[in-house]
């Protein structure tokens, strides 16, 4: 059985580095901001849960979540937001545009593969 | 487990400012790098290597903070590590002042990195400096209001998440 696709879109190494260390078991993609993780997301059927940022360049997170609305190629993925934001209404317009989850950073690597597990449990 | 008492917001919005900005560094580097402690002083071995610079925007106020490492020169990521130390620490700082009614929005972080980077104080700013296993912090921040601040705790349902919270939809 082939390793479930995760999708980290981070425009830091240092988090993206800390998330694939975090989440063992799995298999880990990569993009550096919204925009590559946007054309991932609409390209890939593969990726089932994709963990993604708010503040990057050239594309955001909630600028990515309104982008793949009703476009990911596999219509059962998981998106979950992992940022330094805690706002309530940033959180309301990620979950309203389609986000399963939030974490806010520095996250603990025991919770984030707990969510991660949950939300690619079949 | 002792749980340090929030200070009352204080009229003088920028010291306000400067002790959650130290706070919140404090926080942030004894959990990435357990053990950091703060400086007693600045020394020459602190000038940095690497430094990650954010600014921030809002309606009352402007401004940036910043986070030069030194030491880790093993490290490949440490120019990003700054970056990000940068953007989380501003970001814990955005959520303070949230709680108080002050919001900015976060800049994406721009990367410095020479030989020894030091970043000058003036009157209204400040530097805080750290020391950890591997690495020191030197953290600078530079607030500038434009606006009457006018600080006033938000409705409990505004309050902003903490670090590390998880919510599942």
């Amino acid at each position: 059985m082939n390793p479930t696709l995760v999708l980290v879109i981070d425009d830091s190494a240092t988090v993206r580095n800390e998330v694939a260390t975090a989440l063992a078991g799995f298999e880990l993609l990569q993009a550096t901001n919204g925009r590559e993780g946007a054309e991932l997301i609409e390209g890939r059927a593969d990726i089932a849960l994709a963990i993604c940022d708010i503040n990057m360049p050239e594309m955001t997170g909630i600028e990515l979540l309104e982008r793949i609305e009703g476009r990911a190629a596999n219509p059962e993925l998981k998106i979950l937001m992992l940022t330094t934001e805690g706002q309530p209404s940033i959180i309301k317009r990620a979950r309203q545009l389609g986000a399963k989850g939030w974490i806010v950073k520095p996250f603990n690597a025991q919770q984030l593969l707990a969510a991660a597990r949950k939300l690619t449990a079949t | 487990m002792q749980i340090d008492k929030e200070p009352e917001p204080d009229p003088n919005f920028e010291r306000y400012f400067l002790h959650q900005v130290e706070e919140a560094a404090r926080a942030l580097f004894s959990l990435l790098d357990p053990g950091t402690e703060p400086c007693a002083r600045l020394a020459e071995d602190l000038r940095g290597k690497s430094a990650g610079v954010v600014g921030f925007f809002g309606p009352r106020v402007r401004g940036s903070i910043s986070v030069a490492i030194a030491g880790g020169d093993s490290d490949p990521l440490r120019e990003d590590r700054a970056n990000e130390l940068a953007n989380q620490l501003t970001g814990r700082v955005k959520n303070r002042l949230w709680r108080v009614g002050v919001a900015y929005e976060i800049a994406p972080p721009v990367t410095l990195r020479g030989r020894q980077i030091s970043i000058t104080s003036r009157e209204n700013e400040s530097r805080f400096c750290f020391k950890g296993p591997i690495h020191t912090y030197s953290v600078h921040a530079a607030l500038d209001v434009f606006a009457e601040v006018g600080m006033k705790p938000v409705a409990p349902d505004e309050t902003p998440l903490d670090e590390g919270d998880l919510l599942l939809f």
